[in-house]
């Protein structure tokens, strides 16, 4: 082939590829979102103009004519002081300050719609200001609907779909128990305290001891969680999609509480190399508790469990909660129960020990299949063999794991233990607590 | 030529040597699916003497003099005691304890702080309550794995209710304040660091 028909063929080839680049961008998703809702709001315009005086309705269509020719363009809002850069709204135009500044709209579709209680929220949170991602989290820059709401491999915060939003609520607000808008996250702490969870998991240093601080659980990078098959985890009964952008922080913790953390956890029990074996996860099965809408709750709640610092200006300080008065002290007694997380081993009430793997329990037989039926203490049925000022000292000393007899013997260490509460617990609340505990003791049915 | 069977020779040799290793080395870790060595009773009971107290070095069981004068049930008691307590703890806890519940609990007590001050002024002599027995036999008892039944638990306890009143207070109460001093002694001598955490702890 000749010089000169090269020269004509890759100068072909290269217009092609000028066309193909100018067609890829004049399709891109956001342009036919934001050309969309311009034309469905030059449309409600014009309908507006069919009923409206002469000279308003030549000012409406005016409006809509304009909006019909807007130049179609990336929109973005720089929260400097939150280190967000948002582009949400080229698509969101209904979100748009700009473009619709009543910032209401009757779209009842995404991504068109107006933000929802806007009197509120924007009120409260002008969005020139904080931007979106702050709160729905997801990839601010993205311009594309899954980079954006953060369903791509890599991208570690994807959206807080749904109510779950209401995580952010926690990040920043200390009275987000009482805040309108924030109740599923408040039902979570709720739930989280109910259950026992903070008596293992401390919250910035408040609760137990015996598993890992929660308090930045949502930072957690997915790096540190990288072992973890994510193939173990039911959603709903089924086994999550192995497409890895469901292989969230959030699916993760909730998946600890819509499935046996046995299961989900299992580590190596019958370890042969390790110098002892590692149980599995030590977290009691609280499905039957929680259900999923209480599973949903406390997900949310933690997922506003962050370190990261916001200038002070944009935190919503509140005092302490004040502490209850109790005039009775069996009442004083189950509250400083719950207010301990005690629940989280020995049930609500004390009335069920939890599991505690390879610890001694009922009903045991098989080495292998048993380790599984190892229980904390029931309360109810063992602290009347206590005196009070007994229960008082094992409260104060704790159990130490070293105590707690292995069922299997060969099996792992159990890893549930009792903390020592000494520094906790003292005080009228800890002689409550033993006097309330006293007095939840199963009656003598031992015929002596 | 050579050289190669020279080669041949040291890599059969090696391999051979690390076959005898593997197999005769008792290298391997048990693993949970094992039988194990030792049952969770001896385990609790190796725990428990891991920690020990001053009555683990007491005797181990009663004299056939003190025993021929104690009526059959309570005879019976002590039998059990003997093989049940002794599963997960040393026989010779209960036996050497400074538990003392006398005979009519809390009103016993009261008659004899009254009729003798002097039993309740070293607590790691005597410890006397209304129902201490009662108590610690029924911790036991619910203990995951304890296999002593409600009948067999209230003989236990009888035994020891018993026991105590006859060879722990009343005309033997000097003998057993010596038996108990001794022990104390003893057991300081041999376990210092033990004896001064349980002192701490009131707990001798």
């Amino acid at each position: 082939m000749s010089y000169r028909k090269w020269f004509y063929g890759l100068n072909f080839a290269m217009a092609a590829v000028f066309v193909y680049a100018y067609w890829i961008d004049y399709n891109t998703e956001w342009k036919k979102y934001q050309k969309q809702y311009l034309r469905m709001a030059a449309d409600t315009l014009d309908k507006q103009a069919e009923s409206a005086k002469p000279e308003q309705a030549r000012s409406l269509k005016d409006q809509a004519r304009k909006l019909r020719h807007q130049p179609l363009e990336i929109k973005q809002i720089i929260a400097k002081d939150l280190g967000r850069v948002d582009r949400c709204i080229t698509c969101h135009v209904g979100m748009d300050e700009y473009a619709n500044p009543a910032m209401t709209n009757d779209f009842g579709q995404h991504p068109y719609k107006a933000h929802p209680k806007i009197d509120t929220l924007a009120k409260n949170h002008p969005f020139q200001k904080y931007g979106c991602v702050v709160c729905h989290q997801g990839q601010g820059l993205a311009t594309t609907a899954d980079g954006a709401h953060g369903r791509v491999h890599h991208w570690e915060k994807p959206m807080l779909e749904g109510l779950r939003v209401q995580a952010s609520c926690v990040s920043c607000h200390v009275n987000f128990e009482k805040l309108s808008g924030a109740e599923i996250a408040a039902a979570g702490k709720a739930l989280f305290d109910k259950v026992g969870c903070k008596g293992c998991h401390s919250i910035k240093g408040a609760g137990g001891v015996v598993s890992v601080d929660l308090g930045d659980i949502a930072d957690k990078p997915l790096e540190r969680i990288a072992g973890f098959n994510f193939q173990r985890i039911k959603k709903n009964g089924v086994v999550l999609s192995p497409e890895r952008h469901e292989w969230t922080l959030q699916n993760w913790i909730l998946g600890h509480l819509t499935n046996d953390p046995i299961e989900v956890t299992p580590n190596d029990p019958f370890a042969e190399y390790n110098a002892e074996p590692v149980a599995p996860s030590g977290m009691p099965d609280f499905r039957e508790e929680l259900g999923l809408r209480g599973a949903e709750a406390i997900t949310t709640y933690l997922m506003g469990m962050t370190a990261e610092q916001f200038p002070h200006r944009y935190y919503v300080a509140a005092a302490a909660a004040a502490e209850p008065q109790f005039s009775n002290p069996l009442k004083h007694g189950k509250y400083v129960y719950e207010k301990y997380g005690c629940a989280g081993c020995h049930g609500l009430e004390g009335k069920k020990g939890r599991r505690n793997y390879n610890a001694l329990g009922p009903g045991q037989e098989n080495l292998e299949k048993d380790m599984d039926r190892g229980q904390e203490p029931t309360l109810v049925d063992v602290v009347g063999t206590y005196t009070k000022e007994e229960l008082m000292k094992k409260i104060a000393v704790g159990v130490p794991g070293s105590a707690i007899v292995k069922f299997n013997p060969n099996g792992p260490t159990p890893p549930l233990y009792m903390p020592a509460w000494k520094d906790k617990i003292k005080g009228k609340e800890l002689e409550d607590l033993a006097a309330w505990l006293l007095s939840v003791a199963k009656k003598d049915e031992s015929g002596f | 030529m050579k050289i190669y069977r020279k080669y041949a020779a040291i890599s059969v040799g090696l391999a051979l040597a690390t076959a005898l290793a593997v197999v005769l080395l008792p290298g391997r870790p048990v693993n949970a699916g094992e039988a194990p060595k030792k049952t969770a009773a001896e385990l609790e009971k190796e725990k428990a003497m891991k920690n020990p107290y001053p009555n683990d070095i007491g005797p181990e069981k009663l004299d056939e003099a003190t025993l021929k004068d104690y009526p059959a049930d309570k005879k019976a008691g002590y039998e059990l005691a003997m093989v049940k307590c002794a599963q997960c703890h040393s026989s010779a806890r209960p036996l050497n304890s400074r538990f003392v519940e006398p005979e009519g609990k809390d009103a016993a007590v009261s008659a004899l702080k009254k009729s003798n001050p002097e039993l309740f002024k070293d607590g790691a002599v005597w410890q006397i309550e209304g129902s201490v027995w009662n108590r610690y036999v029924k911790r036991m008892m619910s203990k995951p794995g304890c296999k002593i039944s409600n009948a067999e638990g209230k003989k236990i306890w009888e035994f020891f209710v018993y026991d105590g009143s006859k060879r722990k207070i009343g005309a033997n109460a000097q003998k057993w304040q010596a038996h108990r001093k001794k022990l104390l002694a003893d057991f300081k001598a041999k376990y210092p660091q033990r004896y001064e955490e349980l002192a701490k702890d009131k707990d001798l």
